[in-house]
């Protein structure tokens, strides 16, 4: 066998000879090589098809040659390398998220005989895991045979005094918590029992995270104080990075606090005894627990629970998975497209498959032809993909620290991570690639050389017809979908607050408990504050508004709500934030009008209310969900809260809907299982029922003032107005309200998640477009040689393009049609997980907010996205091969 | 396209057997190939030239010719192509084949197809 350059120069030889005999025989030189060349054939091609039946140690050539091919499809190659990159940018991504957080190192030392330790909630018999009351937790600290250590913590909220106030969330811990958790740290030191005692100075041990972000990561930061709001920390030691979410910011001591016996609730951690069980264990604690309720002001909890440490703190999140299975969904698109590719360019090759097997080519070779070129794409798709993941790695950290509440330490992208992405990218490409392969091989080959070539054809226009039918269906339905994801984001994030955020400064106040014991406090403040404002020039004029209920979701309070005349009760004992189906705003007398939101029906709140007859103001969502169809004013309502008594309210107002008064009330975050819009309860602020509320837990309270003040000087009034009202206050966080707005948007992940749903969305709607383009493109390549037959029969180009082009038009047609079909069927099932199942009366329990319908423009728009764009990629590729010489277009091979 | 104006393509799998013919007595390049069989055939046979050099290469990988670079005529570089011993075997097995079939198939057309 020649080599591949002999063979060349064999070639070159012949056509020398033939020209030579030619102009030998009277034709001139120029006409004699052409009619040598034409004589001779497609002379790249059987030079291909010689390296192809070469073996495998003509490995440069065999690249080369798959370089040329893959150049001269560049629609399909491009097609196949951009969809190869996406996959894997997501891909890694996704897999990234589930490294940080399921398999992530649990920082605490023998880990597994750590255990979560939680007292149960009689309200919902046992079903609710809780957290452990101080009486209890005093018992359990006794001796026990199954334990060989317990600790306490509690999670802190730390505001840390600067030009900005800047919170962080961090966990207050007992002094036995790095012993029992075999925690070490990597500079200075843990919290010691020490440390713990009455009058000890407060501690902190920094994170590995805020210690490198807000500390530069100097070593001399042991000793050195932390002023935070109120306090000032001693830090005394450096966590490791795979602890940072055991921690927060920062583990802090709070001396004294966990040692007496109080009403408050702590997170418990116990270490196992050697040999001993979790039944062993269970029947311990449930024993103490029971005598705490026996016990005069003891606490009425159930048994006790254990649950693994370790898995808890590798537990995915809710969103993390269904984000990873969005994921899986665009990676499983796009491989359907790719392998789609594939068979369309292997059914398109088959003549010149076909010829390399009559040439000798071994199975073998064409198998590692077909890998080789399925691997050189990858390759380039897998490099493009470390590419994307340099801009991913930010979007992942923030999505991982932000939702999954993942290990970001060991996110940055390495060198073996990205070395993994090409080599899986190349892989999976190449046994894609060979996949397409086989199955085009087991149409009979040699037909297509000898004599039935016409029921070949047939049989591969079958195919090809049928595969381009599929994806476009596909297709289809992921773009709708894709469509109504972005639609739910972009009504997500334009969303009305429902009152003028203009000039509308606010103080928030973490006002613990009532103030001064009673109601009274919060309506003297109110009072004293107003007196303030007023009395400063220009400040304008102060409302105040709370928030009650379940800002704390383990609150114990009965939130529930009766009609007069209907036994329906709405609400439920022990309701939080994703569940209860309204909120409970005290406000004074001019919040309605200093806010801006309007009065729809009836009035709103004046001095009379504050001593008078029990009054509420609900808003157009609460009147819609309780009194559709009738007049609400006028009715009466019972508020099941304990201090409200058996006291009917009566509804003298309706005023709009507001979706975001403060940060903690419902925002519209993506993946809640709450409406939009809530229903609220507004009752004025001195028939309050705030000696409830404060149920140790607090409740925030607001101050705004509506000022025509510039905002610095708005701001910097309103905080001296506060910090003399509450000097215990260091630092109130005073802002604008849009400030806070965006604040709380940001803390509830609200953005991130919008990103993160976006990015999805407008993936899957590049993978499916881009599919069609180059399946079309690569089809209508694939029948170039048709065009040149007819183009040599006589047809007009015009023509040769409208055949081949309207071909593609009716699969597209068809697949459109079976898209159609297949989203009708599938449309309940997506919207009920996307958007929850809509019962009356009752917040959808999808993961979307499901807004206004735009399913009309979302089927409209991906129709003719599909259609422009698949007859585009049909039509360019078919007028670039009607512009080529029929003779050049019959020479060529597919 | 191996169908030209005048002549007629090679009836498939014969090629082998005119390549091997054409060997017989001395070495030739593939162009020299093409034109003697054309040449003998008094040009009703006609030879795809492409098609030509993949028939070279599966002789050659069956060992029946073998090939080595030399000079033409027209003093031009070019790589000749000789039988070897089992390719002369090979040549007169096929041969053989070939003579009982024609006689077969004139058997089965009858005298009056048969051109004397």
């Amino acid at each position: 066998m020649p080599r591949p350059d002999e063979f060349a120069e064999e070639v070159r030889s012949h056509i020398a000879h033939e020209t030579d005999r030619l102009i030998a025989a009277g034709t001139s030189p120029a006409e004699a090589y052409a009619r040598a060349r034409a004589r001779f054939g497609n002379v790249t091609m059987h030079q291909e098809e010689h390296f192809a039946s070469q073996p495998m140690r003509a490995g440069l050539n065999r690249v080369t040659i798959l370089l040329r091919r893959i150049r001269r499809a560049p629609v399909f190659s491009g097609t196949v390398v951009l969809l190869l990159a996406l996959t894997f940018t997501a891909l890694t991504l996704a897999g990234s998220a589930v490294f940080a957080t399921r398999f992530r190192r649990v920082a605490a030392g023998h880990a597994t005989a750590l255990v979560n330790l939680w007292t149960l909630d009689p309200a919902t018999s046992g079903n609710t895991q809780d957290l452990v009351p101080g009486d209890v937790l005093a018992l359990w600290r006794g001796p026990l045979r199954s334990l060989t250590a317990i600790t306490a913590s509690q999670s802190r909220i730390l505001r840390a005094t600067g030009a900005v106030t800047t919170t962080y969330p961090a966990t207050a811990v007992d002094g036995s918590f790095f012993r029992t958790l075999e925690l070490r740290v990597t500079l200075g030191r843990g919290i010691l029992p020490s440390d713990d005692v009455v009058g000890a100075v407060p501690v902190a041990v920094l994170s590995n995270a805020i210690w490198r972000h807000v500390f530069a990561a100097k070593p001399d930061v042991i000793g050195k104080p932390w002023h935070l709001a109120g306090i000032t920390y001693t830090v005394i030691g450096v966590l490791p990075a795979e602890a940072n979410t055991l921690a927060g910011a920062a583990l802090v001591s709070d001396p004294g606090h966990f040692t007496a016996t109080s009403q408050e609730w702590y997170s418990v951690i116990g270490r196992m005894a050697p040999g001993k069980t979790a039944a062993m264990a269970t029947a311990d604690l449930s024993v103490l627990t029971a005598r705490a309720s026996t016990m005069p002001g003891g606490t009425l909890q159930h048994g006790a629970l254990l649950t693994s440490f370790s898995d808890d703190q590798q537990r995915l999140s809710g969103i993390a998975t269904l984000l990873i299975a969005a994921v899986a969904l665009l990676s499983g698109v796009a491989l359907i497209n790719i392998l789609t590719f594939f068979l369309v360019r292997a059914l398109g090759a088959t003549r010149r498959t076909a010829i390399s097997m009559a040439l000798g080519a071994s199975a073998r070779t064409l198998l590692g032809e077909a890998a080789m070129e399925g691997l050189l794409l990858g390759t380039a798709g897998g490099l493009i993909a470390v590419a994307g993941m340099c801009w991913g790695r930010v979007l992942l950290q923030e999505f991982v620290s932000t939702t999954v509440t993942g290990d970001t330490s060991r996110l940055p992208y390495s060198v073996t991570g990205a070395a993994t992405t090409v080599a899986s990218a190349a892989i999976i490409s190449a046994i894609v690639a060979l996949g397409a392969h086989l199955a085009v091989r087991r149409i009979n080959l040699s037909r297509h050389l000898h004599g039935t070539g016409a029921g070949t054809v047939r049989t591969h226009n079958h195919w090809r017809a049928m595969l381009v039918t599929v994806q476009v269906a596909l297709a289809f339905v992921a773009a709708v979908t894709a469509a109504r994801l972005l639609a739910s984001v972009g009504y997500t994030s334009s969303v009305p607050v429902g009152y003028e955020t203009d000039h509308l400064v606010v103080a928030q106040l973490p006002v613990w408990g009532t103030v001064n014991g009673t109601n009274e406090g919060a309506n003297h403040l109110a009072a004293a504050l107003a007196a303030t404002t007023a009395a400063t020039a220009g400040l304008g004029e102060s409302a105040a508004w709370a928030t009650l209920g379940f800002r704390m979701p383990r609150s114990a309070v009965d939130y529930s709500m009766v009609i007069e005349g209907s036994d329906q009760r709405i609400g439920a004992t022990r309701c939080n934030w994703d569940t209860c189906p309204f909120t409970i705003h005290p406000v004074t007398d001019n919040t309605f009008r200093v806010v801006g939101i309007p009065l729809v029906q009836g009035r709103v709140f004046g001095p009379v209310d504050r001593a008078g007859d029990p009054v509420a103001i609900i808003n157009v969502q609460g009147a819609k969900a309780w009194f559709a169809g009738s007049n609400p004013i006028g009715k009466r309502i019972q508020l099941r809260g304990a201090d409200d008594g058996e006291r009917w309210r009566t509804i003298v107002g309706v005023v709009g809907n507001v979706n975001q008064l403060n940060e903690m009330a419902r925002l519209p975050r993506l993946f809640r299982k709450t409406p939009l819009t809530p229903a609220m309860i507004y009752i004025p602020l001195g028939q309050a029922m705030l000696a409830h509320a404060g149920d140790g837990m607090g409740f925030p309270f607001f101050v705004a003032v509506r000022s025509r003040l510039p905002v610095q000087a708005a701001v910097k009034s309103l905080r001296a107005i506060v910090t003399t009202a509450l000097p215990e206050i260091e630092r109130p966080a005073v802002s604008t309200m849009e400030a806070v707005l965006a604040r709380g948007a940001v803390e509830g992940g609200a953005r991130t998640n919008a990103l993160v749903t976006s990015t999805v969305a407008l993936i899957l709607i590049v993978l499916v477009i881009g599919g069609i383009a180059g399946t079309a493109a690569e089809s209508v390549r694939s029948q170039t040689r048709e065009m040149g037959i007819r183009l040599a029969l006589g047809c007009s180009r015009v023509g040769a393009i409208r055949t081949v082009v309207s071909r593609i038009a009716r699969l597209i047609g068809a697949g459109l049609i079976a898209g159609a079909a297949g989203w009708q069927a599938t449309r309940g099932v997506t919207q009920q997980i996307l958007f929850g199942r809509v019962v009356p009366n009752v917040a959808p329990q999808g993961f979307l907010l499901r807004g206004p319908d735009r399913t009309a423009i979302a089927v409209i728009g991906s129709l003719v996205a599909i259609l422009v764009v698949g007859l585009a990629a049909a039509l360019i590729p078919s007028i670039k091969a009607a512009r080529l010489d029929p003779a050049a277009v019959l020479r060529t091979d597919t | 396209m191996s169908t030209q104006e005048h002549g007629q393509p090679l009836l498939p799998g014969t090629l082998d057997l005119l390549v091997l013919r054409t060997l017989l007595f001395k070495p030739e390049h593939g162009h020299g190939i093409a034109m003697a069989i054309e040449q003998h055939s008094r040009e009703t046979l006609l030879v795809d030239h492409g098609s030509l050099y993949p028939a070279l290469q599966r002789l050659e990988r069956l060992k029946l010719i073998r090939a080595e670079w030399g000079v033409s005529s027209n003093n031009r570089r070019a790589r000749f192509y000789e039988l070897t011993a089992r390719g002369r075997r090979e040549l007169h097995h096929q041969v053989s084949t070939w003579q009982r079939m024609v006689r077969s198939i004139g058997h089965v057309l009858g005298p009056e197809f048969t051109e004397e």
